[in-house]
């Protein structure tokens, strides 16, 4: 059986209308149902999570006792000094093995742009602590941009959509440090098979969409398609667990 | 984790019985990279699928009958696997009655109908349809998206003509109140879950306001990935006995009532 380590889950967020909040223990669950050895997670739903601070400590209380749940935090630059320091961001995560850094560039309020993100970007290059980014923050023109910046800082592109194909193949092509989360709406017939055979499976991530989504539907798209099981390997687990193994503490 | 799961998780053909009821096969505006039949045949061999409904992308518009020649031909080359909807571009009632009772003839089981020609599902000119189909029991599967419109429309076709299996695609992809809602009051109405997400739960609410007989699945293949959408009723927290519904035992119902 193919070990996943799931790059795109979450727990304790709601959003709009949603009274129930998912808990650490129902995102333990489904991992068990389905057999997902470890997550990557953040708080999700994130729309109402607005105080960063407070945010990613939730999300290191709820990490901390299992190695099962690598926190993703928030980050963002202090340009403004309402928050810690980009240092202070960055040291806090590393002290929680965080495995990644979820940037929300709309969310948040600001750009990536040299004048505004230099010296966030700067310190997660050289802590090599992988950038986090979902579809709906940034436009994909903008994201190819960032990530031609630091080419040696690994970006996540998260929640990819089914009709984008086109422009997937010749991005991880072109942006070798461009990883694509393989998660909740990347539903594409033959889609993983050809990213596979044109780009290789060294830059796909296996995603499930927790909580949101039945995990089942990532993972049935993985294990069934026709790719050999060694690239079933690296994108259920092996990619996520290399980008890890290289950052800095 | 039971077994159906496990075996789904290790990628091994399900052995259950399945039909899918929402393919297409055919081009779209964005780049989908197997365009060939054989690929869902193999994918339905993988996982175990016994039977895909196909129309063409053409379904969409003023093609539709070059789709229907499409589809004619991926029949012919996979019987039994490959069933044909007839796509209908409603230029005049005389060419939907024609084209209607041609494909019926050459043994397409059903109607797909699609709005995203800006014409409403009540258009004078498909009448015919509805009364060819009506008086053959057949399935019509509607393209919707939880408009109000589209609710009203079908709801129109539904009281009219009693004897069609009203299959409403998509179904929760948005307003899934109101598609139980929508159910529960038509009891010709069946609710497709086929959409590119899979929302966690939509499969429960549905089979607890509606119960799980009037649930059908379709993947939308080659549109989308058709184990990603067969992913939302293996996972979901129903009994054994409810999946085989939503998967088979619904669309086998529906099939076998068509007179032929």
């Amino acid at each position: 059986m193919i070990p996943l380590f799931d790059v795109q889950n979450g727990f304790a967020g709601t959003t709009k209308g949603e009274i129930t909040v998912t808990r650490r223990e129902n995102c333990l669950r489904q991992m068990d149902k389905c057999q997902i050895e470890k997550s990557l997670v953040r708080i999700v739903p994130d729309k109402l999570e607005l105080d960063i601070v407070y945010s990613n400590l939730k999300l290191y209380e709820n990490c901390a006792h299992t190695d099962r749940l690598v926190p993703c935090p928030i980050m963002v630059p202090n340009t403004a000094n309402d928050i810690g320091t980009e240092e202070h961001q960055v040291e806090q995560a590393l002290e929680n093995g965080a495995g990644a850094a979820c940037l929300r560039f709309a969310t948040d309020h600001w750009l990536p742009e040299e004048w505004v993100d230099k010296k966030l970007l700067d310190l997660l290059n050289h802590y090599q602590l992988p950038a986090f980014i979902q579809s709906t923050n940034l436009p994909l023109e903008k994201f190819a941009e960032l990530a031609a910046r630091f080419p040696d800082l690994a970006f996540i592109y998260a929640n990819a959509g089914y009709r984008d194909q086109r422009l997937f193949i010749p991005l991880l092509k072109n942006f070798k440090n461009i990883y694509l989360s393989l998660g909740t709406r990347y539903t594409v017939h033959g889609g993983i098979e050809q990213l596979v055979t044109l780009v290789g499976p060294q830059q796909l991530l296996f995603g499930s969409g927790l909580p949101s989504s039945e995990p089942m539907s990532a993972i049935m798209q993985l294990v069934y398609s026709e790719i050999d099981e060694e690239s079933k390997r690296l994108i259920g687990a092996g990619n996520l667990n290399n980008l890890i193994k290289r950052i800095r503490s | 984790m039971n077994a159906l799961l496990q075996k789904a998780r290790e990628g091994n053909p399900l052995g259950i019985d399945m039909i899918d009821i929402h393919g297409h096969i055919g081009r779209y505006a964005f780049a989908i990279p197997t365009l060939n039949v054989k690929s869902i045949v193999d994918s339905m061999n993988k996982l175990g699928i016994q039977k895909t409904i196909c129309s063409h992308m053409h379904c969409m518009g003023q093609n539709a009958e070059n789709g229907n020649e499409e589809v004619y031909k991926a029949i012919q080359a996979y019987p039994g696997r490959i069933e044909g909807y007839i796509s209908i571009y409603p230029f005049s009632r005389e060419h939907v009655e024609i084209v209607v009772k041609k494909w019926l003839k050459a043994g397409f089981v059903g109607i797909k109908l699609h709005n995203a020609n800006g014409l409403p599902y009540t258009h004078p000119h498909l009448e015919p349809a509805y009364k060819i189909a009506n008086q053959r029991y057949l399935p019509i599967l509607f393209h919707t998206w939880g408009d109000e419109k589209e609710f009203e429309e079908i709801e129109e076709i539904s009281s009219s003509y009693q004897n069609l299996s009203i299959l409403m695609a998509h179904s929760g992809a948005c307003k899934k109140e109101k598609y139980a809602e929508f159910a529960l009051k038509h009891q010709n109405v069946y609710l497709d879950v086929t959409f590119s997400s899979a929302p966690a739960g939509l499969l429960e609410y549905f089979t607890e306001r509606i119960g799980a007989q009037r649930i059908v699945w379709g993947s939308d293949v080659y549109f989308l990935n058709q184990a990603q959408q067969l992913g939302k009723v293996v996972g979901c927290n129903l009994s054994q006995q409810e999946k085989s519904l939503i998967l088979y035992n619904n669309a086998r119902q529906l099939l076998d009532r068509i007179q032929r």
